[in-house]
């Protein structure tokens, strides 16, 4: 069933290549060929396709980046907008028949969210110093360092977990709903939970990554 | 052996059903968010902008405690529960 993981294709030496992996190659692939094609030929006044790449930038930075985390702070804007169109396109590509959804795998998700992890530390060590920082771990005050230790490590695990905790929960109401029925509901439930709740938790996973940040600022 | 099989999935199948009565509290939290915005955004009907990321930003959050609870259901699902199916299978016959 669902709950077998992703399957394995073949062995690169130690090294299982999983569904994850390709599936994960082809998006790259896919996300490569679109920024070359869109950003072939920037003018001034966009056209075509630039118009497309300019919505994707204006929305991180303007939307997320600015709201969230205050003005002049878009050189986050790269990093964020590509977490952002990577976890949409790894969360809509498990409509595709056949295909499972990157995110599904714990890996990809810790991976990201550790990324995520570092560069807020790194961001809170750079805007406040080394002192500063290593003294927000006993404020209130000193007795706290435990409590402020396992709350700084719990969140690249929730992070991470809760976009894993979607997707494979969808996946599975899927898979048991098709033992049931396996006609027209499935197709409704794919709606609802790959689309639907792909893009919201793509989104919220980004904005999750922009808050950790402006928060360890 | 094969009692001990059975007794480790039985109560690895009760216990994920029991993890996820932690469902409850989220789908409560986020109700009472979601309404709260709705009064914000009838009473400032401008301020949908501001108030609707604030909005799945909280519900994000809140929802940490349901899908930890899903995380535990499956891990005693999949990880604690399934190595033994085989051997409980060949017991019960199926």
């Amino acid at each position: 069933m669902s709950g077998d993981g992703p399957r394995i294709f073949f062995q690169l030496g130690p090294v299982p290549i999983t569904e994850t992996i390709v599936v994960t190659w082809i998006i790259m692939i896919a996300l490569v060929i679109f920024a070359v094609i869109v950003t072939r030929n920037l003018r001034r006044v966009p056209k075509g396709s630039q118009h497309m790449a300019e919505i994707i930038v204006e929305g991180v930075g303007g939307y997320l980046i600015d709201n969230l985390m205050g003005p002049g702070n878009r050189h986050y804007v790269p990093f964020i907008g590509t977490i952002m169109i990577y976890v949409t396109c790894s969360n809509l590509i498990g409509t595709v028949p056949g295909f499972r959804a990157p995110t599904a795998d714990l890996n990809t998700d810790i991976a990201i969210a550790l990324l995520v992890y570092i560069v807020s530390n790194a961001a809170g060590i750079r805007s406040k110093g080394v002192i500063k920082y290593v003294k927000s771990f006993f404020e209130p005050f000193f007795l706290m360092f435990p409590i402020n230790l396992v709350g700084e490590l719990a969140k690249p695990v929730s992070h991470a977990f809760r976009l894993f905790g979607n997707m494979v929960g969808g996946i599975f109401i899927i898979g048991i709903m098709f033992m049931f029925v396996p006609w027209v509901i499935p197709s409704g439930l794919s709606l609802w939970f790959d689309i639907a709740q792909g893009m919201i938790q793509a989104f919220v996973f980004t904005m999750l990554a922009v808050a950790y940040i402006a928060v360890a600022k | 052996m094969e009692m001990g099989a059975v007794i480790i999935v039985a109560a690895a199948l009760l216990g994920a059903g029991l993890a996820m009565i932690a469902g409850i509290g989220p789908g409560i939290g986020e109700g009472y968010a979601a309404g709260k915005a709705v009064e914000a955004i009838g009473r400032q009907p401008e301020s949908r902008n501001e108030v609707l990321p604030l909005l799945l930003l909280g519900d994000a959050v809140a929802e940490s405690t349901g899908i930890y609870s899903l995380v535990i259901a499956l891990i005693l699902i999949f990880v604690i529960a399934a190595p033994f199916m085989n051997v409980v299978k060949a017991a019960l016959g199926i």
